[in-house]
């Protein structure tokens, strides 16, 4: 059951991996700033997944980069694109309307329940 | 540090020329980023598998999946295999019968030893065509929107880049 219940679970955050990141890049950020920084929000994420999805968005054209040598290594900063921000705009609209209708649905049921 | 370096080739190997250096540099850049100020050798080896497998980065990055067939085709592969395979069966049976009846080769032999004869010869075509049709009808689902004479040809003889 367990394992069944994992495969759910990953399947339920892929789609909201994209949303999650794309909400993180309204500043410059690099690699594994994002990691630190949706960590700290609880939201773990598979690395490998990570990095090829940042260069993917910015063939979509939804990120830039730019290779940034002033730290004391270069770093390569990802940042939304005007595109990737209405995009996200968008996205994050459909994903609230989506929470509070299921939350709604949850909640009937919950309460069937408790009847 | 080798490790690391070993790591990255490992990524980025088959990767076009044109991005290779820019998905090596920032790797590194990343794997520098998540060890400690000094490290040894078991950080360097807790921070790269945190990184994942290379294989699973190398395929996330071509996007390409590690399967041969997709979900996409599976169904429909398993019905062609499915519907295809009896064929050689009808097929070997028919060519051996067929070879037997114009006795081609067997007029010296008795009863049983050219039933047990036949028999030999009509497992060994079956195998023989069966094999055919699992391979060709496998490659062709490999890629079914690409195929062509040189995916064909870099499928048997595998070259980096292009030829």
């Amino acid at each position: 059951m367990n394992q069944l219940l994992n495969s759910f679970i990953t399947e339920l955050r892929r789609g909201t991996l994209t949303l999650a990141l794309l909400s993180q890049l309204e500043t410059p950020q690099y690699g594994y700033s994002l990691v630190q920084l949706l960590e700290n929000s609880g939201i773990s994420i598979d690395q490998s997944t990570l990095y090829p999805l940042l260069r993917r968005l910015e063939k979509q054209g939804l990120v830039t980069s730019s290779w940034n040598t002033a730290d004391n290594r270069p770093r390569k900063y990802y940042v939304l694109s005007e595109y990737g921000t209405e995009i996200f705009f968008h996205l994050k609209k459909e994903w609230l309307k989506n929470t509070r209708e299921l939350y709604n649905l949850l909640k009937g049921e919950e309460a069937d329940e408790l009847n | 540090m080798n490790l690391i370096e070993v790591n990255i080739q490992e990524v980025t190997r088959s990767f076009p020329e044109k991005n290779r250096e820019d998905i090596a540099l920032e790797l590194r850049s990343t794997i520098a980023d998540m060890l400690p100020e000094h490290y040894g050798e078991e950080e360097v080896k807790d921070v790269l598998g945190k990184l994942g497998s290379p294989v699973k980065l190398a395929a996330n990055y071509q996007e390409r999946p590690l399967f041969l067939i997709g979900p996409r085709y599976f169904d429909i592969y398993v019905m062609l295999l499915k519907f295809l395979l009896p064929i050689p069966v009808v097929a070997g049976l028919l060519s051996v019968i067929a070879q037997f009846v114009i006795g081609q080769g067997v007029e010296s032999m008795a009863f049983p030893e050219m039933f047990i004869e036949g028999l030999g010869i009509a497992i060994w075509r079956i195998i023989e065509v069966g094999v055919h049709v699992c391979f060709w009808l496998t490659l062709y689902f490999y890629n079914p929107k690409k195929i062509s004479w040189r995916s064909i040809y870099r499928a048997f003889f595998y070259f980096k880049g292009d030829p």
